[in-house]
C-alpha cells in the first residue's frame, strides 16, 4: 500500500484538511508523477479548463497515461471535474481545489520560508558536541532500518515494543505461542524495495495512532515536513509541539531520524526521511537503497548446489538471518556462511505459511551471477516443492454424488453413462452410491430424468 | 546536495586508494578473491589485467602519492594537435582501407582483433562525419591478395557502417597493400584538386602480397598529391613507414584497444595542407527543407515523400544532406554542416600544466567552479590565464571548441581591467559588499599568479 | 509510479540570463511607449522579469526535491555565474532566496553601469562564453550524477552579434552531441536567429512571448517541462528554420554560392581571392569543368 492509495482513501474532509497545509500540498506535488506535476503547473493560472482543451497537452501515443495521471488527481481530490450542464463529456469542467492552488501559489512567491530554523554550525560547536556528519547519519538509519528488518526475520531477538506490535499488527509477524514468527506476508515484505517496506510500516504507525486517540493528520503534516528538512543539519527539538516530538521518538526507530539521546536538544532528520515524501527511491536514496538491497536484489550473493548445499556470500546478519529461515547453517566464515537443505529447515518455513515458491524465488533472485552462470539446480527447487505438496496431500474438488437409486439397472445404466462420457469419479454397486465430478452433474440429472421417471 | 556526492566521491577514491596499500601489505579487505572494478562488475584478481602499481607512485617532499603521468600522457594523447593556424584541406577526401585478411584472427585485442577493428571502424566512420560533415568517404576491404572498393566516396555514415557489417564477417588470405592502394588511387583521381585526398589503412598484417613495383605506386601517390597514414595492429613495417614518410602521412603502432580508437579519432582532424594547393571557390547550394502538399520522389531512394530538400539549380528532392546533388552534381549542403567544421580552423589553444605549488587555496576553476586540487593536475589558458580543473579542460578541447575564459571578451580584457580598478574603488565606497570585493581581489591574484606559473613551467 | 526509475523527472537546468544593460535599458522605452496601445504592455522590463524568474525558479525546484539549478548571467564582456556563486555563502536561506538576492544586487550594478556605457562596445552580450560555462558546468554535475538530465535555458535580449557565430555553433553542436536541449525565449521584437538554430538542431523550445507581462505563465506552462515529459506532451515547436547561409560579403541570403576551399567562406559571386583568409585562388575554377568531373565520377560509381 502506497501513500497514493492511503491518501485517497481518506475522508474527503481529512484530505481537505491536510491541503490547508502548505508544506503538505509541496510534498503531494513533489511525490506526484511528472505529467501531473506539468498539468497542475499549467493549471495554477486558471480558474478552470474543459477536458477538452486538457487533452489537447498530450501526444496521441500517451493517451492512457493521460488518463491516468488526470485520474490519480481526482483521486486525490486536487481536481474536482463539474460535469458539463449539457452533458458534453468533453466540455466537462476542471476545477483545480482552492486550498491546494493557493498553497502552491504562495510557495511560488514565497522565497524565503523554511519549516525549522537549523541549529548554526557555529551554534552546535559551541556546545562541544561533535555534528553528525551525512555518512553516519546514512549508516544510521541503514544500521536502524536493518535491525526493524532483523526483528522481523529473527525469532530470538526481542524488539522494542513499539516495532513489535507494529510488525503484528501489519501481519508481518504472528504470536507463535509465547515466541514471534515471520509470516509469508513478512516473507514478501522482505523482498520488496526498502520505500514500500517503510510506507507500509508508517500507515499501519498512522493507523495505530489513530486508535490510541492521537489525530494522523498532525502525523501526516509532520511527516510531510520532515522531507524538507536538509540533510546532515540539526533541528531543535523545542520548535516541536509534544505530539510531534512523540512521534519524532517514534520515528527514531526506523531510523528516520537521529536523536544522540533522550536528553539531547537537537535532532537529525536521515535520507531516509527526507527522500519519503518523494514517493520514489531516486538517487539521494539510491546509494542506501541499493547498499541494503544489494544483497537483495540487484547482486546475488547465493550459490545452492545439487547436493543441496547452500553458500551465502554476505556479512550481513539480516541476510544470514533469512536464509536460516529455510536453511540449516553449518558454518560461518567471515564472509561466508555454508548451510544445508534440509527437509526439516525447509518444512518448518513451510509452517510459518512461507510457500516453496517464494523459497525458490528468494533463491532466484539472490543468486550469485556465476550460479546464474551455470544453470540453477533444479533437482532441488523440485525437492523443496516436493516437500511442500507432502503437506498438501489432499485436494478438494466439487462433486455430487447420487443416491437412493430404484433398481440395480437404472444404477448400473447410470454409471455406464457417466463412464462413457468421463463424469464418473467413484460408485459402490451394494450401496448404489455414485459419485460424480461438477460438469457431470447436470447432463446426468436430465439422464436420469429422461430415462428413468 | 552536491556537497554529499562530492563527498561520497572522495571517499571512494580514499577506499581505493587503501585497498590498493592493504593488498600489497596482504591484509587487505574480507574479499580477497572477488574483487569489484569500476564499472562494478567482479572478477578474479587472475582475470585482471596485471597492474604495476608500484609505479604509479611518485614521491616528493610530502611522502608518497598516486602519479598523474597515466592521466597527463592520455591527455597529450589526445591534444595532440598544431597549435598555429595552418591551412587545412577542409573538404576531405578519404579512402578508409580495412586489413581483413587471416591474421585477423589473433586474439591479442579483445576479443579479438576482428572484432576490436570493426568496432574502431564503426566509431570512426560516425566521428569522422561528425566532425567533417562535408567531406565524403570511401571503403576498401582488403583480403585474398586482393582489394575491393565496397563504398563509393559519400557522406553518409550509416550506409558505410551498413555496408561495412555486410562484408565483414569473413577473413581469409593475404592482404595487399599496393592493390588497395591502386583502388584508391582510382577513387581519388577524380576528386576535384582543391579537397585533400587521404588514405587511411587499419592494417594488421605482417606480410604483403602485391602483384608489381610498389615504388612506382608510390610515385604515382605523390604525383596525385594522395597523404596515405597507417594504423598498425601489431609492429612497424618498413614498407608502411616508407609509404607514410614519403607521402606526408603518419604511421602508428597500437598499444591497446583503446589506443587503436584514439590513434584512429586522431584522423578525424583535418591534416594541414602539404606544399602548394591549389584553392578555389566550390559552388555549393544550400537547400531549404520543404513540406509538399503531394509526395514527390526523392532521388536517393527513389520513393515519394511529403518532405524533402530541393537542389536550388535543378529542384530535384533529397531526402537528407550533406549530399552531392546527383542530377546536376552541385554540392548540397546547410550552413550547420560549414560551421561544424569551423572549429577546425580556429582552435582553443593548448593549455599549460599549472605548477601546483603555486596554487593558491580557495581558487576554483573557471568552468565549472569546483575547488580546484592542488595534487592534481590543473590547466591554465596561455591566452585568458584563467585556470581550469582536468576534467573541464578535456571538454573544453574535445567537446566546446570554445575556451570560456577567451570568450569572455578578450578583445575587452585591457580596457576592461581598467574598468574593474575604476569599480573597485567605486565599489569600496558605495557598495559594502565584501565578498564580491574579496572576489575580484582574488581573480587578479588569481591571473598574476597564472602569468607567473606559465613563464616556471 | 509502477515504473519507479523510468517515472523520473530529476533534472539539471542552466539558466543563461541576458543581462545586457544597453538592451534592457532600451527594452525600457519600449515598454513605455506599448503602454498607451490598448493590447497591454508588450514588454517588461528588468526588475519584472526578475520577478517572473525568480518564480519560475522557484516552481521548477518544487517540482523535484532534487532539481539541481544553475544561474549564468551573459553581460556585456563578461560571462559569470550568478548560482552557485563564487562567494561562499553561510547564510541558512533557500536557494531562490540566494538567487533572488544576486539579482537584484546585479540589477543596482546595471544601473549605474549604465551610464559607463555606450551604444559601440555594449550592444553585444557576450553570449558564446555564458554557453561555454554552462556546458562546463554540465559536464561537472553529470559526473557526479550521470543519469540526470541536463537542459540549458536561455532568455535573450539583445541582438546576434556576428562575430560570435562560429563559437556559439561550437556550443550548439557540443550541445546537439551530448543532448542537452537548449530553449530559448526571446524578450525583444525581434528572432534571433542563433537561438532559432540552436533550439531546433537540439530539440528545445523556441518561444517569443508575445504578451510578456504573461511572461510567468509563459514559462510555467512551456519551459517548466523537463526533457523526460517532452516525450509526452505537446510543446510549441518551431515549423522551419532558415538554414539558408548568408555571404560574407553582402550578408544576403544566398540559394547557391561559392565557398573559398580553404577556410569555408561563403561568397555570393565568384572573386578571385578570399577576404577572409587572403587565400589567391590560383586558377579561374570552371563551373562545366566540375560538372564534368563529378558527373563523370557520378557515373562511372553507376557504371561499377
Amino acid at each position: 500500500m502506497k501513500i497514493f492509495q492511503y491518501l485517497s482513501s481518506l475522508p474527503e474532509n481529512e484530505i481537505q484538511d491536510l491541503y490547508s497545509d502548505a508544506f503538505t500540498c509541496r510534498a503531494v506535488l513533489r511525490s506526484l508523477p511528472p505529467r501531473a506535476k506539468q498539468y497542475l503547473m499549467r493549471l495554477l493560472v486558471v480558474d478552470s479548463i474543459s477536458m477538452q482543451s486538457v487533452y489537447q497537452w498530450t501526444t496521441q501515443s500517451s493517451i492512457q497515461a493521460h488518463k491516468d495521471a488526470i485520474r490519480k488527481l481526482l483521486d486525490l481530490k486536487i481536481l474536482t471535474r463539474v460535469p458539463n450542464p449539457k452533458g458534453v463529456v468533453s466540455q466537462d469542467q476542471l476545477f483545480l481545489n482552492q486550498r491546494f492552488k493557493d498553497n502552491i501559489k504562495d510557495s511560488l512567491t514565497d522565497l524565503d520560508s523554511v519549516v525549522l530554523k537549523s541549529v548554526k554550525d557555529n551554534q552546535s560547536a559551541q556546545q562541544h558536541i561533535k555534528p553528525m556528519t551525512v555518512e553516519e547519519l546514512d549508516k544510521y538509519s541503514k544500521g536502524q532500518w536493518e535491525k526493524v528488518l532483523y526483528y522481523l526475520s529473527d525469532e530470538g531477538k526481542a524488539p522494542p515494543e513499539l516495532v513489535s506490535d507494529l510488525l503484528l499488527s501489519s501481519n508481518l509477524t504472528k504470536k507463535n505461542g509465547t515466541s514471534i514468527a515471520i509470516t509469508s506476508e513478512g516473507f514478501k515484505f522482505m523482498l520488496k524495495d526498502i520505500y514500500t517496506q517503510i510506507w507500509t510500516l508508517i500507515i499501519v504507525y498512522l493507523n495505530t495512532l489513530e486508535s490510541r486517540g492521537r489525530p494522523r493528520k498532525e502525523a501526516l503534516i509532520f511527516l510531510f515536513k520532515l522531507s524538507f528538512l536538509t540533510l546532515g543539519k540539526s533541528y531543535y527539538l523545542a520548535d516541536l509541539n509534544p505530539n510531534q516530538r512523540d512521534m519524532l521518538f517514534d520515528l527514531k526507530e526506523f531510523g528516520l531520524v537521529y536523536v544522540r539521546s533522550e536528553k539531547s536538544d537537537v535532532f537529525y532528520p536521515t535520507r531516509l526521511a527526507i527522500s519519503l515524501a518523494t514517493g520514489r527511491t531516486v538517487s539521494l536514496m539510491n546509494d542506501l537503497a541499493q547498499e541494503i538491497s544489494t544483497s537483495q536484489k540487484d547482486q546475488g550473493y547465493l550459490i545452492l548446489e545439487t547436493n543441496f548445499r547452500i553458500y551465502a556470500y554476505t556479512q550481513s546478519s539480516l541476510q544470514i538471518s533469512l536464509i536460516s529461515l529455510f536453511v540449516k547453517m553449518l558454518y560461518r566464515l567471515p564472509n561466508l556462511a555454508v548451510g544445508i537443505l534440509t527437509r526439516e529447515s525447509v518444512r518448518s518455513a513451510l509452517l510459518h505459511g512461507i510457500t516453496a515458491d517464494q523459497i525458490v524465488d528468494f533463491v532466484k533472485q539472490n543468486a550469485h551471477p556465476n550460479m546464474v552462470i551455470s544453470g540453477y539446480p533444479e533437482v532441488v527447487f523440485e525437492q523443496i516443492r516436493l516437500w511442500e505438496s507432502e503437506r498438501n496431500r489432499i485436494t478438494y474438488k466439487k462433486a455430487v454424488l447420487f443416491d437412493s437409486f430404484p433398481n440395480a439397472e437404472s444404477f448400473s445404466k447410470t454409471v455406464t453413462f457417466a463412464k462413457d462420457q468421463y463424469f464418473l469419479v467413484w460408485f459402490d454397486e451394494t450401496k448404489k452410491m455414485l459419485v460424480v465430478n461438477d460438469e457431470g452433474s447436470e447432463p446426468i440429472r436430465n439422464y436420469i430424468k429422461k430415462n428413468f421417471t | 546536495m552536491s556537497n554529499t556526492r562530492r563527498g561520497a566521491n572522495n571517499t571512494a577514491n580514499d577506499n581505493g586508494l587503501k585497498q590498493l596499500l592493504d593488498a600489497e601489505d596482504g591484509q587487505g579487505d574480507t574479499d580477497h578473491v572477488l574483487q569489484t572494478n569500476d564499472q562494478g562488475t567482479q572478477k578474479y584478481k587472475w582475470e585482471e589485467k596485471f597492474v604495476r602499481s608500484w609505479e604509479t607512485i611518485e614521491e616528493d617532499e610530502k611522502g608518497l602519492r598516486p602519479s598523474l603521468q597515466e592521466d597527463r600522457d592520455t591527455r597529450t594523447r589526445r591534444q595532440l594537435k598544431d597549435d598555429q593556424r595552418v591551412r587545412r584541406g577542409m573538404q576531405r577526401h578519404v579512402c578508409l582501407v580495412i586489413d581483413l585478411s587471416k591474421s585477423l584472427e589473433i586474439h591479442d585485442l579483445k576479443p579479438n582483433r576482428h572484432q576490436a577493428v570493426l568496432i574502431a571502424a564503426e566509431n570512426f566512420i560516425k566521428e569522422f562525419f561528425d566532425q567533417n560533415p562535408i567531406s565524403q568517404l570511401s571503403l576498401i576491404i582488403t583480403k585474398n591478395s586482393k582489394a575491393e572498393k565496397i563504398s563509393d566516396l559519400s557522406s553518409n555514415p550509416n550506409r558505410h557502417i551498413q555496408l561495412l557489417k555486410m562484408v565483414s564477417s569473413t577473413i581469409e588470405g593475404d592482404p595487399s597493400i599496393q592493390n588497395s592502394l591502386d583502388v584508391s588511387i582510382a577513387t581519388l583521381s577524380y576528386v576535384p584538386k582543391y579537397g585533400s585526398r587521404e588514405v587511411i589503412f587499419i592494417y594488421s598484417s605482417l606480410t604483403t602480397c602485391d602483384p608489381g613495383d610498389l615504388s612506382k605506386t608510390i610515385t604515382t601517390l605523390k604525383n596525385e598529391n594522395i597523404r596515405v597514414s597507417f594504423v598498425h595492429l601489431a609492429a612497424e613495417l618498413y614498407v608502411c613507414r616508407h609509404i607514410s614518410d614519403a607521402t606526408n602521412g603518419t604511421m602508428k603502432v597500437i598499444e591497446t584497444e583503446h589506443h587503436l580508437n584514439e590513434a584512429l579519432i586522431l584522423h578525424c582532424q583535418p591534416p594541414p595542407t602539404i606544399g602548394k594547393v591549389e584553392a578555389a571557390l566550390v559552388e555549393m547550394g544550400f537547400p531549404q527543407q520543404h513540406t509538399s502538399q503531394t509526395p514527390m520522389m526523392c532521388v536517393c531512394h527513389e520513393q515519394f515523400k511529403y518532405v524533402g530538400y530541393t537542389c536550388p539549380r535543378c529542384q530535384s528532392k533529397f531526402c537528407e544532406l550533406p549530399t552531392d546533388c546527383q542530377i546536376c552534381g552541385l554540392s548540397l549542403v546547410s550552413s550547420p554542416h560549414l560551421a561544424r567544421s569551423y572549429h577546425h580552423l580556429f582552435q582553443v589553444p593548448i593549455f599549460r600544466e599549472v605548477n601546483p605549488k603555486s596554487i593558491q587555496p580557495n581558487l576554483k576553476c573557471y568552468g565549472c567552479l569546483l575547488p580546484i586540487k592542488p595534487n592534481y593536475l590543473n590547466y591554465g589558458c596561455p591566452r585568458c590565464k584563467k585556470i581550469f580543473c582536468f576534467d573541464c579542460d578535456q571538454v573544453v578541447h574535445e567537446s566546446i571548441h570554445n575556451c570560456p575564459g577567451c570568450e569572455n571578451g578578450l578583445e575587452f580584457l585591457d580596457e576592461k581591467d581598467n574598468r574593474e580598478e575604476e569599480e573597485n574603488r567605486t565599489t569600496t565606497t558605495i557598495n559594502n559588499n565584501d565578498s564580491d570585493n574579496n572576489n575580484k581581489l582574488v581573480q587578479q591574484q588569481q591571473q598574476s599568479i597564472v602569468d607567473q606559473m606559465l613563464v616556471d613551467s | 509510479m509502477d515504473n519507479v526509475n523510468e517515472d523520473d523527472d530529476t533534472s539539471l537546468l542552466v539558466i543563461i540570463v541576458d543581462l545586457n544593460a544597453y538592451s534592457w535599458g532600451k527594452q525600457v522605452e519600449l515598454a513605455e511607449q506599448n503602454i498607451d496601445s490598448t493590447s497591454g504592455s508588450r514588454f517588461i522590463t528588468l526588475s519584472t522579469f526578475f520577478e517572473h524568474l525568480v518564480i519560475f525558479i522557484n516552481a521548477y525546484l518544487l517540482l523535484n526535491q532534487e532539481n539541481q539549478i544553475a544561474v549564468i548571467s551573459s553581460n556585456v564582456g563578461e560571462s559569470s555565474f550568478i548560482y552557485p556563486s563564487n562567494h561562499v555563502d553561510t547564510k541558512d536561506k533557500s536557494i531562490s532566496f540566494k538567487i533572488s538576492q544576486s539579482l537584484n544586487n546585479i540589477s543596482k550594478h546595471l544601473i549605474e553601469e549604465i551610464h559607463l556605457t555606450s551604444e559601440e562596445n555594449s550592444s553585444s552580450s557576450s553570449f558564446s562564453a555564458a554557453m561555454s560555462l554552462a556546458l562546463c558546468y554540465i559536464n561537472r554535475i553529470k559526473k557526479d550524477n550521470s543519469t540526470i538530465r541536463s537542459r540549458i535555458l536561455v532568455f535573450n535580449i539583445s541582438p546576434d552579434v556576428s562575430t560570435q557565430y562560429i563559437p556559439v555553433m561550437n556550443c550548439i553542436f557540443s550541445a546537439q552531441k551530448q543532448s542537452i536541449p537548449v530553449d530559448s525565449c526571446i524578450l525583444t521584437s525581434t528572432d534571433s536567429t542563433f537561438l532559432q538554430q540552436a533550439s531546433h538542431l537540439t530539440n528545445g523550445i523556441y518561444l517569443r512571448p508575445h504578451r510578456q507581462d504573461h511572461l510567468g505563465q509563459y514559462l510555467l506552462s512551456s519551459f517548466l517541462i523537463d526533457s523526460y515529459s517532452r516525450k509526452f506532451l505537446n510543446v510549441p515547436t518551431l515549423k522551419t528554420v532558415d538554414y539558408r547561409a548568408s555571404c560574407f560579403c553582402h550578408k544576403k541570403i544566398v540559394d547557391i554560392g561559392f565557398v573559398c576551399s580553404v577556410c569555408l567562406s561563403i561568397y555570393c559571386k565568384y572573386s578571385s581571392s578570399c577576404t577572409t583568409c587572403g587565400t589567391k585562388f590560383t586558377i579561374k575554377f570552371n563551373i562545366n569543368q566540375l560538372k564534368t568531373s563529378s558527373s563523370s565520377s557520378s557515373s562511372q560509381s553507376e557504371n561499377k
